[in-house]
């Protein structure tokens, strides 16, 4: 399983890195492509399978969060949506501001 | 001329198989080591272990350059979107809390969230639309 995930995570950053270095698009543009696609897969069933194929290395990956977002909202609601990734946006957001707080920027 | 032709054409080429590689395998070490925390601790504590380590690298001022090092390998985990998020908190800090941080934190995630929740919507009402058809 451990040798499953490092593939598959493997693999989506060696497709993201060939995308980065072959087009004009930013790393912004690509996690945001990479989200959508993600919804995508999850439209059609297919991520699931990837999870319960690959483990985690399937949860960490940008497309998990279109997945969620995807999924909570067939399952809670449309407009529910954003409780299916609140722990990744919460945390974020609490441990941005912890950092803030601390650190000041370098140069 | 010739010469110089190939070496234009063969140098930049090298270094995208390079790059390539490179982020394949460290894509790969961060897949392995989620999976070692998902089948141990759950995919929450996953989630949260590895944008606390990314959070905090980035106020280090290490990520950039383990980024230089791993290219895309760590930029799309969510250790990619938790820097995004502190980066952007920890650039505007000198701008004040309301007029910096807090209008620029989520300068650069917010298209992440953006583009997945409008994805995320216009397929659930597809889904809709053709459960009832």
């Amino acid at each position: 399983m451990i040798i499953k995930s490092f593939i598959f995570t493997g693999i989506v950053c060696l497709i993201a890195q060939i995308i980065k270095d072959n087009t004009r698009l930013t790393s912004g543009h690509i996690t945001s492509l990479f989200c959508m696609i993600g919804a995508f897969l999850g439209f059609f069933g297919i991520y699931d399978r990837f999870i319960a194929y690959f483990g985690g290395g399937a949860s960490v990956v940008i497309m998990s969060f279109g997945n969620t977002l995807y999924k909570t909202a067939i399952s809670e609601g449309i407009l529910n949506m954003l409780s299916g990734v609140s722990i990744g946006i919460v945390t974020s957001i609490i441990m941005a501001f912890i950092i803030t707080l601390i650190f000041r920027v370098k140069d | 001329m010739n010469y110089q032709s190939v070496v234009k054409n063969l140098t930049p080429k090298e270094k995208r198989l390079e790059n390539a590689f490179i982020a394949f395998f460290s894509g790969g070490l961060i897949g392995a080591m989620s999976e070692i925390l998902v089948s141990s601790l759950g995919v929450d504590v996953m989630l949260i272990a590895w944008i606390v380590v990314a959070s905090l690298l980035t106020g280090l001022g290490k990520f950039d350059t383990i980024v230089d090092y791993l290219k895309m390998g760590v930029i799309i985990p969510i250790t990619g979107f938790a820097h995004s998020v502190s980066s952007a908190a920890l650039e505007y800090k000198e701008e004040g809390f309301i007029t910096g941080i807090g209008a620029n934190f989520l300068k650069l995630a917010g298209s992440v969230i953006l583009y997945g929740v409008i994805a995320a919507s216009i397929l659930a009402l597809v889904r809709c639309l053709l459960w009832l058809v």
